[in-house]
């Protein structure tokens, strides 16, 4: 097939030398034969003789020559991955990139701590291979088989730009501009790429359905808890904590740039313990490994809560002023006592019982700093305005006799599996140590991950371990502004770009001020981000899978569900719309699917769980145009009516965002030009909207009216999208995000993109403007490692949460209904049905989601093909054997996977670390079993910390881990 | 390095100074970095497919090429011993992908993108197979990663083994190159070596192998396998440069020993031996017995390595109590560069850095 083929690289079979031979006479000589000529007889006679020597060195250049290029430029990878800031050589010789190398420029952030050197991985040193992979998009195509099928037309830029021009334009004209969606954008295209994705939708008011509530890295459980959940520390933490308990991740994996700071962490006296069901890759760089059953983690860190409770050994001062655990509660209702109830004060108004005074006090909202002395345990009876008496108690003391109730060592070992002595020593070990917990992104695929999160949460709070130099929790964090501003602001920042964004936030904050005069800084961020995300038209992605991409015929199997939950997914998610916590936000309403639907770094049919299954059945069928700006042809391309071909990283210039994980921003270079007829995003938006405003001017249409009921005239929107014509590619874009990261403070003051250049990466100095800097609360010090919180445990600045503290009771409605009020374990509900393993996933070694999937040299360094781990105990029971085909299979779907024996895998756990579904049999990829259903009661609303705004909170529909499903031996064997 | 042919293979394996490398397998993830690193560099040629001078496989395990272990070579009692040839599907082979089939042919889902062998076969054997598989039963199942490459040995027998001479160590260096004008692809070398990390290159008839990434190394910068290493396992130096970790922690800590030293080839890759979590009794309590057995380190390392391993625990006992240790802090190396024994120059700056861009 011609339409997609590489013409200007090497094709299958051919070599990179053989292809240079053939393209350029005059090129480099690589083959060792070709410097090999032979030996001369009469040389050979004369040393034979005796009379000459051989000197050896001489053929030695056959390999130098190797070590020769004609460029070397700076590269990185941008944010596929966390960290995703790892700085590289490219180089490049006769227009092609050969090889890449880590640049290793990193410093660590005193001399007491390691640096970060070489950082980068398997992937980055590979990544040019995709550059001239077979499943690269080289040419805009045209589908002109069936959806899936594979049957391209190939195009010119502007066939394909005219087509999609005009199924937008449809598309606002019959169904207004909410039938345009953009579907769960990652930010695997770039950070320039992203705000210019953003900036597009923004300008034609689409719909962006939210990609990390279809993810799952989200933290509920966090969310709950602290209010928030971008927080984390840089991994030098690990040196100043004398413990590190690490959960819901595997780093050799996930994080292999940063796998060192473990390893060199234990070499320096800090104990590693790993909680996770099977002894995962990462284990052997520990000293323990907690082997919890699959879901039952939240038994394990209860139980060492009540340890600690019991054995007095938890820290009181700590809990006192900065958690809700002394708030008074109702023994009746289970409530907490609230002034408006007391004196007609404030709903949110909480109190403690002061022991000093011998009277109920109200605890302060505006700082967590106080004098009381507050009770964690006993009754008190209190007279409500009303006149009538009603008897409190403290949450500590509701939490205390639930824990000895129903968390003892013994109790949770017949849970978890975990022996009730290893229970023991380690609540110890986390009450007595400066301890440190990671939680990686496992707990948010977890359908009780919040209780999870919210029972670690409580042992790090029980402990003290919060705020303060090698503790806390690391989930993630980075300040985002770079995107962020680049996708909204107006102007440049040379003509005064941030000003409007200050200048609302300022009136916010009076505005919210006048409400609540105590309400805090970051309080009105969040509000902000909340405007903010409905202003996008971002959607949680729960609403747009159940109402548009049938999800509502497999979630609202109540058997699946919590049994605890006395209402259905739909119907929670209908009481949740009734009482408005979910106005502006269910985009595109129900009954009205999308008229045009986007892709760009998304592959749902790998990631969405079951999505192989519901996108090409329920949801594609409904849509008119199928669109994806690509660099590579997914399973979700290949579903696709026009594929755009986008330059992928060293073919434009683009930056890497900073995690604290990995605390460096590097500059990406356009090494040589794109393959074919890519193109660079920021451009194909500019001349799409371009080609828009001129299809729009043929039809004599000047105008569209937006959701607010605003009119935009197409003829406008290139001047909007590019900021008055100052950004029109990748290069003026990243000169416009060195200013924009200076500007905010996460590059030095005075720093410039020529010094950028010369440097190619750039310490992160701060966590921006904007709520991410408050999420961490702390100044990021370049010259120290990083902690969280530091703010709300020294400056007693409190939490974002309803009840401005770390807060366990959550007094919801809901959450008392289904028993939630305070952290509990639950066992992971019967999703799929009832079987008898439990399958768990997660990121492969050889894949930054599925960017490498299809990567030739990467899927040579294992068996390149999609396997199942399973206990060696469980195959033979079964009759199977190592590299023999199982067929997986539970009430909504199968699949055919070869299997590979492990030791390390707990009894009757399987684990497929994910694929592409082309990789699998009929294309049925593993995630079709996995339902993905979410949480109900996470539709809660009405309640501060139960909010969502772009990439927080929501139902998560990612649910996957312990889904149940049964194995059995194929017939026919082998593959 | 004059080849003298009057004389012995003598001469051929004098050197004045010896290159060495130490792997700490305590932080070696598997990652297979070092793998792609070296690929990427040297073996993306003709005929040189299947090859990967650098390999990373899970012990225990067949290691690569497959079962080396049991394919002969190397000495005994100082007598050179028999061993077998290498094959393609030993050595992992090099898997074909179809996508244009799954993408651009029309066929829908049904065709699978899958791999094949070289010769179009369904694979039943590749590179890594045994990937993360381990030993020991739940819940005490171990494994770790054990990277390999050619050891440039101080007595190496592919050089004793050359019908041609055409093998030497370098003797600046010690780095032992087979000369790629003179070898004639007789392939003795591959049988000799006990290690198995001689390849055949098929289409240019000779033998191939590591070349501890010497037009690097000659011009300060360490070979592609330890520099691009995330996880920081590698050290490399002169075994006699005495600031060099190399020669602490080989000569000074006696902590990094050789591979299967009774293979009697003095090899010049090191291991810190791994250390594994501690393992379960069987009512579920904790021990404080690592899982993986210490014989079986024994059968890769030797008997020192009931020493070595003593001696870290020791060592590391000291950092639990907040005491200084030397060994501890020689692998932490809190400056990377430590690592590489003055072999620290960077592999050519950007054209923006120093020393702007060049061939």
């Amino acid at each position: 097939m011609a339409t997609n083929e590489i013409e200007t690289l090497p094709k299958a079979g051919t070599t990179r030398r053989g292809f240079l031979a053939l393209g350029a006479k005059s090129t480099v000589a690589l083959a060792l034969c070709e410097l090999a000529p032979g030996l001369n007889a009469a040389f050979v006679g004369e040393v034979l003789a005796g009379t000459r020597a051989i000197a050896y060195a001489g053929w030695e250049d056959i390999y130098r020559k190797e070590w020769q290029w004609d460029k070397v430029t700076w590269g990185s990878h941008t944010n596929a991955c966390s960290p995703g800031t790892c700085l590289f050589h490219v180089y490049t010789r006769n227009g092609l990139v050969w090889r890449e190398e880590q640049a290793a420029r990193t410093k660590a952030s005193n001399p007491k701590y390691t640096d970060y050197n070489p950082l980068g991985c398997q992937k980055g040193c590979a990544f040019h291979t995709s550059l001239y992979s077979g499943e690269r998009v080289k040419y805009p195509l045209k589908r002109v088989g069936e959806r899936g099928e594979g049957k391209w037309q190939r195009i010119s830029w502007d066939e394909a730009l005219t087509a999609v021009a005009d199924a937008i334009l449809d598309a606002h004209q019959r169904g207004g501009t909410s039938s345009f969606v953009l579907d769960g954008p990652h930010v695997h295209a770039g950070n320039v790429a992203s705000a210019a994705t953003f900036r597009f939708m923004e300008s034609l008011n689409g719909v962006i359905t939210d990609h990390n509530m279809q993810i799952g890295d989200t933290f509920i459980g966090s969310l709950i808890t602290l209010g928030k959940m971008q927080v984390g520390y840089t991994p030098d933490n690990f040196f100043d904590a004398q413990l590190v308990v690490m959960t819901h991740a595997n780093w050799s994996y996930t994080a292999p740039a940063l796998y060192h700071f473990l390893t060199e962490a234990r070499y320096n006296g800090t104990e590693i313990a790993i909680l996770a069901p099977d002894a995962n890759t990462t284990t052997h760089a520990a000293d323990i490994h907690i082997p919890v059953k699959v879901g039952t983690d939240a038994a394990f860190w209860l139980a060492a809560c009540q340890v600690m409770i019991e054995t007095g050994s938890f820290n009181a001062g700590f809990i006192s002023e900065q958690t809700d655990l002394p708030l008074l509660v109702h023994t009746k209702t289970r409530r907490f006592l609230r002034s408006a109830e007391v004196d007609g004060g404030r709903e949110d108004q909480l109190y403690f019982y002061d022991k000093k005074s011998g009277r109920i006090a109200s605890a302060p909202r505006g700082t967590l700093r106080h004098d009381f002395d507050p009770a964690l345990d006993g009754e008190y009876t209190v007279t409500l305005r009303d006149g009538a008496k009603a008897t409190v108690t403290p949450v500590f003391a509701l939490l205390r006799r639930q824990l000895d109730q129903r968390y003892r060592p013994e109790q949770a070992q017949e849970l978890s599996g975990v022996h009730a002595s290893v229970i023991r020593d380690m609540a110890a070990k986390i009450a007595s140590r400066r301890t440190c917990a990671y939680i990686g992104f496992s707990s948010g695929k977890h359908y009780h991950g919040d209780l999870m999160e919210r029972s670690l949460l409580l042992a790090m709070a029980l402990s003290g371990n919060v705020g303060k130099p090698g503790t806390g929790i690391a989930i993630w964090s980075f300040p985002a502004d770079g995107i962020s501003m680049l996708a909204g602001m107006e102007r440049p920042i040379a003509q005064g770009g941030m000003a409007a964004g200050a200048e609302y936030v300022q009136a916010l904050a009076r505005e919210l001020a006048a409400e609540d005069p105590e309400i805090t800084e970051e309080l009105v961020h969040i509000e902000m981000m909340k405007r903010m995300s409905r202003r996008l038209g971002h959607s949680p992605s729960a609403f747009w899978f159940y109402n548009h991409v049938g999800y509502d015929k497999l979630w609202n199997r109540r058997e699946w569900q919590d049994p605890a939950m006395p209402r259905s997914f739909g119907d929670y998610m209908k009481e949740a719309q009734a009482k408005g916590w979910w106005d502006g936000l269910v985009l595109p309403p129900p009954g009205k699917p999308p008229e045009v639907l986007m892709y760009i770094g998304n592959n749902p049919l790998r990631r969405v769980r079951s999505g192989n299954v519901q996108y090409p059945t329920e949801l594609f069928p409904k849509v008119k145009t199928i669109f994806t700006v690509e660099t590579r042809l997914s399973s979700s391309a290949m579903y696709c009516d026009y594929v755009l071909p986008a330059a992928w990283y060293y073919e434009k210039q683009d930056m890497t965002l900073s995690m604290t994980a990995s605390p460096y921003i590097s500059l990406i270079e356009k090494a040589t030009e794109p393959v074919g007829e890519a193109m660079e995003e920021w451009r194909i938006y500019g001349r799409l909207l371009k080609t828009i405003a001129e299809r729009a001017a043929e039809r004599g249409v000047e105008s569209f009216v937006d959701r607010f009921g605003q009119s935009h005239r197409y003829a406008d929107l290139y001047h909007h999208y590019t900021l008055g014509g100052a950004i029109e590619d990748h290069d003026a874009a990243v000169r416009e995000m060195v200013a924009v990261k200076v500007a905010t403070g996460i590059f030095p003051r005075d720093y410039s993109y020529d010094q950028f250049r010369r440097d190619g990466t750039v310490t992160l100095h701060g966590m921006g403007v904007t709520f991410q800097k408050h999420a961490v609360a702390n100044e990021f010090d370049p010259k120290k490692p990083f902690y969280s919180l530091r703010w709300h445990t020294e400056e007693k600045v409190p939490y974002p949460t309803y009840a401005r503290r770390m807060q366990f009771y959550i007094d919801h409605e809901w959450f008392l209904e289904v028993g939630e009020e305070l952290p509990v374990h639950k066992g992971i509900p019967p999703i799929g049905g009832n079987y008898p393993f439990r399958i768990t996933s997660g990121h492969p070694r050889i894949s930054i989601n599925s960017v490498h999937l299809a990567n030739p040299q990467l899927n040579r360094l294992h068996r390149g093909q999609p396997v199942m781990f399973i206990n060696d105990a469980d195959a033979a029971a079964l009759g199977i054997a190592d590299s023999e085909m199982v067929r997986v299979y539970n009430d909504v779907g199968e699949f055919e996977i070869m299997v590979s024996l492990q030791a390390c895998v707990a009894p009757k756990q399987v684990i497929v670390y994910y694929w592409e579904p082309y990789q699998f049999r009929g294309w049925q990829n593993f995630d079709g079993v996995l339902v993905g259903m979410p949480k109900a009661i996470h539709f809660a609303g009405g309640y501060e910390q139960l909010r969502y705004f772009y990439m927080h909170g929501s139902p998560h529909a990612s649910v996957d881990r312990g889904v149940r499903v049964g194995v059995e031996k194929l017939s026919r064997g082998v593959a | 390095m004059v080849y003298a042919p009057q004389g012995s293979k003598r001469d051929l394996v004098k050197a004045k100074r010896q290159l060495a490398t130490v792997i700490d397998l305590n932080k070696c993830m598997g990652c297979q970095t070092c793998v792609v690193a070296c690929k990427n560099l040297w073996t993306v040629r003709d005929g040189t497919d299947h090859m990967r001078w650098m390999n990373v496989t899970t012990y225990p395990g067949h290691g690569y090429p497959r079962d080396y272990e049991h394919k002969g070579g190397g000495f005994r009692d100082g007598e050179p011993q028999p061993g077998v040839l290498t094959t393609m599907s030993d050595c992992g082979d090099h898997f074909q992908f179809n996508h244009d089939e799954v993408l651009n042919q029309g066929k829908g889902n049904a065709a699978r993108f899958e791999p094949k062998t070289a010769s179009g076969e369904t694979p039943s054997w590749g590179y890594n197979w045994d990937e993360d598989r381990g030993g020991g039963e739940w819940p005490n199942g171990y494994r770790f990663y054990l990277p390999r490459m050619c050891y440039h040995c101080s007595n190496p027998p592919c050089l004793q083994a050359c019908p041609t001479n055409a093998i030497y160590k370098r003797e600046e260096d010690g780095i032992v190159l087979i000369d790629q004008e003179r070898c004639r692809g007789h392939r003795h070398c591959v049988e000799a070596c006990p290690y198995k990390a001689i390849y055949f290159n098929p289409v240019h008839e000779t033998s191939e192998k590591c070349i501890l990434c010497f037009p690097r190394v000659e011009k300060k910068i360490a070979p592609a396998c330890n520099r691009q290493c995330p996880g920081r396992t590698r050290a490399f130096g002169y075994l006699d440069d005495v600031e060099s970790q190399v020669h602490k922690l080989v000569r000074v800590w006696r902590v990094a020993l050789p591979l299967h030293p009774e293979y009697g080839t003095e090899p010049n890759v090191y291991y810190i031996p791994p250390w594994s979590p501690l393992a379960y009794d069987d009512e579920g309590k904790l021990t404080d017995q690592m899982r993986i057995p210490v014989s079986q380190l024994e059968e890769l390392f030797g008997p020192a390595v009931r020493q070595s391993l003593e001696l870290l625990g020791r060592e590391r006992a000291k950092k639990r109590k907040g005491e200084p240790s030397e060994l501890m802090d020689i692998l932490i190396s809190r400056v990377w560069e430590d690592r590489f024994g003055g072999f620290t120059e960077a592999p050519l700056e950007p054209h923006a850095a120093k020393g702007g861009h060049k061939s």
